[in-house]
C-alpha cells in the first residue's frame, strides 16, 4: 500500500517526462553490478595497471601517473565538497605543502618514500586548523577563503625562501632506492598507483556507511544531521583534514614525478583544475574521481594544441554545461546510460 | 522514578512574541502523551527547545534527569532523543533506505579509523542495521519504496519514511510532529498501532503533536492542551476534548 494523498509535496519536483534535460539531470543510484562483473572488472583492471608501467615508453607513463594522481585529489576533494558540501577551492594549497614536504624531506635527508607520510600528515594538521573556520562559513564566504589560500600559495612559498628556496625551487631525487629494479618513471608510477588504489578503497568505506551518510547529511541539512546525533563540527574539521591529506600525498608524488618543485607549479590554475576534476567525473560519487582526472590530464593537452587560452575556455565552457546539464557529472550519464542494463545482468548483487 | 522527559516552566519569545510562556510537562517511559492545541500554539516550539534547536530564555528541560538546555545537539540525539519534523527534515536527493539507515547513527559503529580500515565489526553493524531498516520499512509498508529517491514521493509516505528514521536510532523519548499529516484514514490508524507497540513494547516515551484528534483520543494515554505557549488543560483525552477552555481554544483560532 502507498500514499495516495498528496496535499503537500516536498520542495523538489517531480522530473517531468519527455524532457531529456530532464532525464539527464535526474539523480540516480550507483549502478549495482552483480558479484562475477566486479571481481572480472578489478581483476582486468589490476592486469592492465600492473603492466602499463612496463610496456610503455615513459612519457606514458609519465601522464598516468599524472591522472592516478589526480584522481587522488579527486576522491580527497570530493569526500569534501561533493558529499560533505563545504566548498574548497583552496586545494592547492596543501596539494603544495605535500609537494615541499618530499622536497625539503628529501634535502634533510629523509629517504623518499618516508617523505609521502609527513607529506600526509603535515597537509591533515593544516587542513585541520583550516578546517576551524569551515565550522563558522558557509557557502560563498567559505570558497572565498579557501580561494584565498590557493590565490596566496605561490607567494607563500616564495616568502618562505629559507626553506623552499623561493623562485629557485628544489631538484628532488626520484629515483627508487637502489635495491629496486625499476626506472625513475616505473618507480613512482607504481608508488602513485598504490597511493591512489588505497585512497580509493578508503574513500568508497567512508563515502558508503554510516560516516558517508553523516556527510550526505551535513551538506543537505545541518540541522537534521544534529538531530540525528551527527556531531556537525567533528564531521567537518575531519573532513577538511582527511582531504587535504589526500592532496598532500598526491603533490608529494607530484615532486617525486617532475624531480622539481617551484613556486609556478601551485598556482590558481591548479586548484581549479581540482574543482574541474570533481564537478566533471561527478560530485558525491567515488569513481568520479577517476573519470574526472582523466579530463583534467587529457582535455587541457587537446585544446591547449589549438591555443594556450583554450583550456581556461575549456574548463569555464565544460563546467557551465556540467552544472546545467549533467549535475552528478560523467559517472550520472554512465549512470543513465548503463543503468538499465546492468540491472538486467544475471547473477548476485554486490553490496 | 522520575519522568524520562521534564518540562519546567520553559520561557521561550521571538522578539515581543512569547511563543513559549511557561509550560510545564511530562512524559515516562512507556507513555505516549498528545501535544495539541491550536495553530501557533507552541508546540513545534517545544519540541525545537527539547532537541536544542531553539535556547529557551529560562526553565529547565530534563532528560532522564540530564538538563539539555545548552547542550549541543548531536548529544542530546545521543541521550536517546528521537523526532520527526512537522514539514519534513528528509534528504532529497537520497534514496529512503538511505535516509532511514541515516537514523542509525548514533547507535550504529563505524568511526573513521575502523570505516578506513574496514574492520568487520563495521561492516557488521551496516549489514545489520540494513535488516534493521528494511524490517521497518515492511512494517510501515515503505518496502516498496525503500530504493525511491525521496524527492519523488507523496508528503503522507515521507511522513512515515520519516519516523522510520527516528525509529532507527532506537529512541528512548520520541517526538513526533504531526505524523499523521498527508495519511489516508487506513494509514491513521496503522501509524496508531505502530506508536502503540512502540510505547508498550520497547517502552518508549512518546510526545505526540497532532490535529488528527481521532489519533490522539486513541493512541495517547495523557493529552496536554498548549495556547498561546501555556498548558491550559491536561488529563485522559476524552476528557480534555470536553474541557470548555479547550473548545474555547480551538473555536477562538477557527474564527
Ligand atoms: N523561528 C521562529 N521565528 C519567529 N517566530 C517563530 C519561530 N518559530 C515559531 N515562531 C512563532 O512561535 C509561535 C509558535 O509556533 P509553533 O510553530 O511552535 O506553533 P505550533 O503549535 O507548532 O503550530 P502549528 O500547529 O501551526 O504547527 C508562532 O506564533 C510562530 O509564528
Ligand atoms: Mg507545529
Amino acid at each position: 500500500m502507498t500514499a495516495t494523498s498528496t496535499r503537500r509535496r516536498t520542495g523538489s519536483p517531480r522530473p517531468s517526462r519527455g524532457s531529456a534535460v530532464e532525464w539527464l539531470r535526474r539523480p540516480r543510484p550507483p549502478l549495482a553490478p552483480p558479484r562475477w562483473l566486479t571481481i572480472a572488472g578489478i581483476a582486468v583492471g589490476a592486469a592492465a595497471l600492473a603492466v602499463v608501467p612496463l610496456v610503455n615508453p615513459s612519457y606514458i607513463n609519465l601522464t598516468v601517473t599524472l591522472v592516478m594522481i589526480w584522481t587522488l585529489v579527486g576522491l580527497g576533494l570530493n569526500l569534501l565538497v561533493g558529499f560533505g558540501g563545504q566548498v574548497s577551492l583552496g586545494h592547492s594549497a596543501f596539494f603544495a605543502i605535500g609537494a615541499y614536504a618530499v622536497a625539503v624531506g628529501g634535502e634533510a635527508g629523509i629517504p623518499h618514500p618516508a617523505t609521502l607520510a609527513i607529506a600526509a600528515a603535515l597537509p591533515f594538521l593544516v587542513g585541520y586548523v583550516l578546517g576551524l573556520p569551515a565550522l563558522r562559513l558557509h557557502g560563498l564566504q567559505l570558497g572565498l577563503v579557501t580561494l584565498a589560500m590557493a590565490m596566496a600559495t605561490p607567494a607563500a612559498i616564495r616568502a618562505l625562501e629559507p626553506l623552499t628556496h623561493g623562485s629557485r625551487g628544489i631538484a628532488i631525487d626520484g629515483d627508487p632506492p637502489a635495491w629496486i629494479p625499476l626506472a625513475h618513471d616505473q618507480w613512482v608510477y607504481y608508488l602513485a598507483l598504490a597511493a591512489a588504489t588505497i585512497g580509493y578503497v578508503v574513500t568508497r568505506r567512508l563515502a558508503r556507511g554510516r560516516l558517508g551518510r553523516s556527510f550526505v547529511a551535513v551538506r543537505d541539512a545541518e540541522i537534521v544531521a544534529e538531530t540525528l546525533g551527527v556531531d556537525v563540527w567533528r564531521t567537518k574539521t575531519r573532513l577538511f583534514a582527511a582531504s587535504a591529506a589526500y592532496a598532500g600525498v598526491a603533490g608529494g608524488l607530484y615532486a617525486m614525478l617532475l624531480e622539481f618543485v617551484g613556486p609556478e607549479n601551485f598556482n590558481l590554475t591548479l586548484s581549479i583544475s581540482f574543482v574541474t576534476l570533481i564537478v566533471v567525473g561527478g560530485l558525491a560519487t567515488v569513481p568520479g574521481a577517476v573519470l574526472g582526472a582523466l579530463f583534467v590530464q587529457y582535455v587541457p593537452t587537446l585544446t591547449s594544441s589549438i591555443s594556450p587560452a583554450a583550456t581556461g575556455a575549456a574548463y569555464g565552457a565544460v563546467l557551465i554545461a556540467f552544472a546545467f546539464f549533467l549535475p552528478y557529472g560523467l559517472v550520472g550519464l554512465v549512470r543513465a546510460a548503463l543503468g538499465r542494463l546492468v540491472a538486467r545482468l544475471p547473477g548476485r548483487r554486490g553490496t | 522514578m522520575d519522568a524520562l522527559l521534564a518540562v519546567s516552566e520553559v520561557r521561550l519569545s521571538f522578539g515581543g512574541l512569547q511563543a513559549l510562556d511557561g509550560p510545564s510537562l511530562q512524559v515516562r517511559d512507556g507513555e505516549v502523551v498528545g501535544l495539541i492545541g491550536p495553530n501557533g500554539a507552541g508546540k513545534t516550539s517545544l519540541f525545537n527547545c527539547i532537541g536544542g534547536l531553539y535556547r529557551p530564555q529560562s526553565g529547565s528541560i530534563r532528560i532522564a534527569g540530564r538538563e539539555v538546555a545548552g547542550l549541543p545537539r548531536h548529544r542530546i540525539a545521543a541521550l536517546g532523543v528521537g523526532r520527526t519534523f512537522q514539514n519534513i527534515g528528509l534528504l532529497a536527493s537520497q534514496t529512503v533506505l538511505a535516509n532511514v539507515l541515516a537514523g542509525a547513527h548514533h547507535v550504529a559503529a563505524g568511526g573513521w579509523w575502523a570505516t578506513a580500515l574496514g574492520l568487520p565489526s563495521v561492516a557488521r553493524s551496516e549489514r545489520d542495521h540494513r535488516e534493521r531498516a528494511m524490517a521497518l520499512l515492511a512494517e510501515l509498508d515503505l518496502a516498496d519504496v525503500a530504493g525511491r529517491m525521496v524527492g519523488t514521493l507523496p508528503f503522507g509516505t515521507l511522513k512515515r519514511v520519516e519516523l522510520a528514521r527516528a525509529l532507527m536510532g532506537e529512541p528512548r523519548l520520541l517526538l513526533v510532529d504531526e505524523p499523521a499529516n498527508g495519511l489516508v484514514h487506513g494509514e491513521v490508524l496503522e501509524l496508531g498501532a505502530t506508536l502503540r507497540r512502540l510505547a508498550t513494547e520497547r517502552g518508549a516515551a512518546i510526545l505526540l503533536v497532532e490535529h488528527h484528534m481521532g489519533l490522539v483520543t486513541s493512541v495517547c494515554d495523557r493529552v496536554v492542551v498548549l495556547d498561546f505557549g501555556r498548558v491550559i488543560a491536561e488529563g485522559e483525552p476524552h476528557e480534555v476534548a470536553r474541557d470548555p477552555r479547550v473548545v474555547a481554544a480551538y473555536l477562538g483560532t477557527a474564527a
